[in-house]
């Protein structure tokens, strides 16, 4: 009942930042109407990554592509493939990591230090952003500004190429713009973050487990 | 080494011994706390079968002791086995020996106190009870973790069945989705379709909720930019205000000024000259002005001063950069004038002074003259050295025939005296004038009769024929004022009485460009005042419609008695 419960939440926050896409953000573009918006839907893809883990990220990223296909498809077949496989990539980034990995990441730090001869290592936190064997996750909240920001830069990086090859000239302003809507795409993540997650539960669950309490 | 394990053997044979000694001891040792029987079958059946196994290693396994490792290092599996063994045995002893001593410990210090405390076998029994309880609770808590753990194993396995098969089911759409676009096929475009048909009324209802709301927001916007809005409105709109008035000051100032050239331009032959207003004095009794030229403009005494096209008054107390003027409504101002209409000369004098009135009225009128209301009063010239025709006012009221005593009209000026902004003063001498002036600076004392403005006709008469004949060849009199000396015109015999009444002062459009001689020496000595046809200010009331001007008689050849020389 409760995964039930959660997959249904998990379906509203996936069709509502559809509809916030397709309805609202043209009102919010910056400069004007014919402005720049950025993706609620991938800060919506990247909280529930970051928040539900990959099963939930592939299935919220095939509804959000088929809806996109289905209703604005200005490319044939680009969203419906786009939308999975960059959720999916910035999930094996971004996403929980599975109890087996994090310990074969500990054992492996661990010989590691013995190899060394190191009792404790110190690793800063930019490092732990780029170190490929960390063992445990980067915050949450950290993770899911980040992951908005690559899939959106993904998808932009896919347009322009896009552009390029169909015989457009590529100037500073392509790119000035996909900046720009990675920047809009990482603050409205910033910005929905807590509340989505709160709708979803996770800091009740905190709230538990400090207690002392069952998890949900 | 050996002689030790004997040592460690004696002892506990020396325990045993001890035991079968003191049989009282062995009765205090309860029956649970003795080491079954099947364990120490076990323990006599076990070197038996390990027929390979060493005295030693028996005895050490008997006494619960460590096991000789390394012994026989041969076989590695048995060692392993009897190490293994060895361990467990040796720790079930020494668990066994732990609570036989405490048993033991406990049921002496109970004898102890048996005799003086009767109730703790209650409280024993009461704790074996728990126990007994609290072994049977843990096996039921056991086995309910059992059940959960098998329910969550059996949900996980349906959760994670669950999630594949949507997995499954997404995927299959989204592949079927992809393959549409390749291959057209309708089972193939189900998904789109179903899409479409459930999402189609959700975003338009969506839509529909989010434009209403932006565009509230927008109305909110709006209306929140109405104030800021409407502050620079007002901002805008008093400049404009002020830029109006700017404007409209600067029309009415044009207008003044245009109306002063205007009337400069038709009566340049009067030598006029503009002058501003820079002081007023209306008192009571007096009005007086005082103007920014003087002498240096070439400005004198009792020269006349005009404005919106009629007259304001006479120059006095000229300096050389400033004159005053007293308007012909103070008391002490007397105009000669005549009326327009009847040619009924008199003097106009101001009422200020006498009633507080801005008016004039006009005296020494004849006897038989009834000016009608509305009539225009002009200079007449004569006295001083003014132009002739310059409009002094309207008649206001005539009673002169109702009252006998009266012998006054009352008159309402042309100009406007509480507006007076701009002026000008007509610098105009008359010929005569000049040359008795040269004369008086010559020092000429000898007495030469003045030209006189009259026109003397050049022509003799001859015969009354010729006179008759030659008089039909004259051209029509026409009521062009100002008559050129030496012309026809000026030669007939109503030339010579008067300048010809049908002064276009009234009638703005009969101006004609023969009056606005372009040289002052040309000039004939009786010009008259031209006011400009549009000079009259709108603000300016006017007295009722002025009488067309009667017509003066004019030289009719055939009317014309000429007596012959005998």
């Amino acid at each position: 009942m409760k995964e039930l419960k959660k997959g249904l939440k998990a379906l509203l926050i996936t069709v509502l930042a559809y509809l916030i896409q397709v309805c609202v953000m043209e009102h919010l573009a910056i400069g004007g109407d014919d402005g720049i918006t950025g993706s609620v839907v991938f800060s919506a893809l990247a909280i529930l990554t970051v928040s539900c883990g990959k099963k939930y990220a592939f299935c919220a990223s095939c509804i959000i592509a088929m809806l996109m296909e289905s209703m604005l498809s200005a490319v044939h077949g680009l969203y419906i493939i786009a939308y999975p496989v960059i959720t999916m990539l910035s999930a094996q980034f971004f996403a929980d990591m599975s109890d087996r990995q994090r310990e074969r990441r500990r054992m492996l730090n661990d010989g590691r230090r013995s190899r060394r001869g190191e009792q404790s290592v110190r690793i800063r936190w930019w490092t732990q952003l780029i170190h490929y064997q960390r063992e445990g996750d980067l915050p949450a909240h950290l993770r899911i500004p980040l992951c908005a920001g690559l899939m959106d830069m993904i998808l932009n990086i896919v347009l322009i190429a896009y552009m390029y090859l169909i015989g457009i000239d590529m100037s500073f302003s392509h790119f000035g713009r996909a900046f720009v809507s990675i920047l809009y795409t990482m603050a409205l993540a910033v910005l929905l973050m807590v509340p989505t997650r709160y709708f979803l539960g996770m800091y009740r669950r905190k709230k538990k487990r400090e207690k002392g309490g069952e998890l949900l | 080494m050996a002689r030790n394990q004997d040592r460690q053997f004696g002892e506990s044979d020396s325990l045993k011994n001890l035991g079968a000694e003191i049989p009282e001891a062995e009765e205090r040792i309860p029956a649970w706390a003795v080491r079954p029987a099947e364990e120490n079958k076990n323990e006599e059946a076990a070197p038996a079968a390990s027929d390979s196994r060493a005295p030693e290693e028996e005895n050490s396994l008997r006494r619960g002791n460590a096991p000789l490792f390394g012994l026989n290092e041969e076989n590695g599996e048995r060692e392993e086995k009897v190490k293994q063994e060895t361990a467990d045995k040796s720790r079930a002893d020494d668990a066994w020996t732990r609570e036989a001593k405490r048993v033991e410990s406990t049921q002496h210090q109970r004898s102890g106190r048996f005799g003086a405390e009767a109730g703790d076998h209650k409280k024993d029994e009461k704790e074996a009870s728990a126990k007994r309880k609290n072994a049977g609770s843990k096996k039921k808590s056991s086995r309910k973790k059992k059940k959960k753990q098998q329910e969550e194993d059996r949900r996980g396995f349906i959760r994670s069945m669950m999630v594949i098969v949507i997995c499954a089911v997404l995927f299959i759409m989204v592949a079927m989705m992809v393959l549409s676009n390749f291959i057209s096929h309708p089972l193939l475009a189900l998904p789109r379709k179903m899409v479409t048909t459930i999402i189609t009324p959700v975003q338009s209802v969506f839509t529909t909720v989010t434009d209403s709301v932006v565009n509230y927001l927008r109305t909110l916007k709006i209306r929140g930019n109405l104030e800021y809005e409407y502050e620079q409105l007002t901002i805008l709109l008093d400049d404009y205000a002020n830029q109006i008035a700017q404007n409209e000051e600067l029309r009415r100032i044009n207008e003044e000024l245009y109306d002063l050239l205007d009337e400069q331009e038709r009566n340049r032959s009067m030598n006029p000259v503009a002058a501003t207003v820079i002081g007023t004095d209306s008192g009571n009794y007096f009005s007086t002005l005082t103007l920014d030229v003087g002498s240096s403009s070439g400005v004198e005494e009792y020269m006349a001063v005009v404005a919106q096209g009629g007259l304001v008054g006479v120059t006095y107390d000229v300096e050389e950069n400033k004159c005053q003027v007293r308007c012909i409504i103070d008391s002490d101002c007397t105009v000669a004038a005549l009326i327009q209409s009847s040619r009924d000369q008199g003097s106009v004098k101001g009422t200020l002074g006498i009633n507080g009135e801005p008016m004039c009225r006009m005296y020494y009128l004849p006897d038989t003259s009834l000016p009608r209301p509305g009539d225009t009063v002009v200079t007449s010239g004569v006295g001083l050295e003014f132009p002739k025709g310059i409009p002094i006012g309207y008649i206001r009221e005539s009673t002169r025939g109702m009252e006998e005593n009266k012998s006054y009209v009352v008159l309402e000026p042309v100009v406007d005296f509480q507006h007076l902004e701009y002026v000008t003063v007509y610098r105009y001498k008359p010929a005569y004038a000049e040359e008795a002036q040269a004369r008086e600076q010559a020092g000429v004392l000898e007495l030469e009769p003045l030209s006189t403005p009259r026109i003397v006709p050049e022509w003799q008469l001859g015969s009354v024929s010729d006179f008759i004949f030659g008089a039909t060849e004259t051209p029509a009199p026409s009521a062009t004022p100002g008559v050129q000396p030496g012309s026809q015109q000026a030669m007939q015999p109503g030339a010579m009485t008067q300048a010809p009444t049908a002064t276009p002062a009234t009638q703005p459009g009969a101006i004609s460009n023969a009056t606005l001689a372009p040289d002052d020496t040309d000039l004939p000595e009786n010009l008259e005042y031209i006011p400009a046809s549009d000079s009259t200010p709108s603000p300016t009331p006017r007295p009722t419609a002025t009488p067309a001007p009667t017509p003066a008689p004019t030289a009719d050849p055939g009317g014309m008695t000429v007596e012959e020389e005998e």
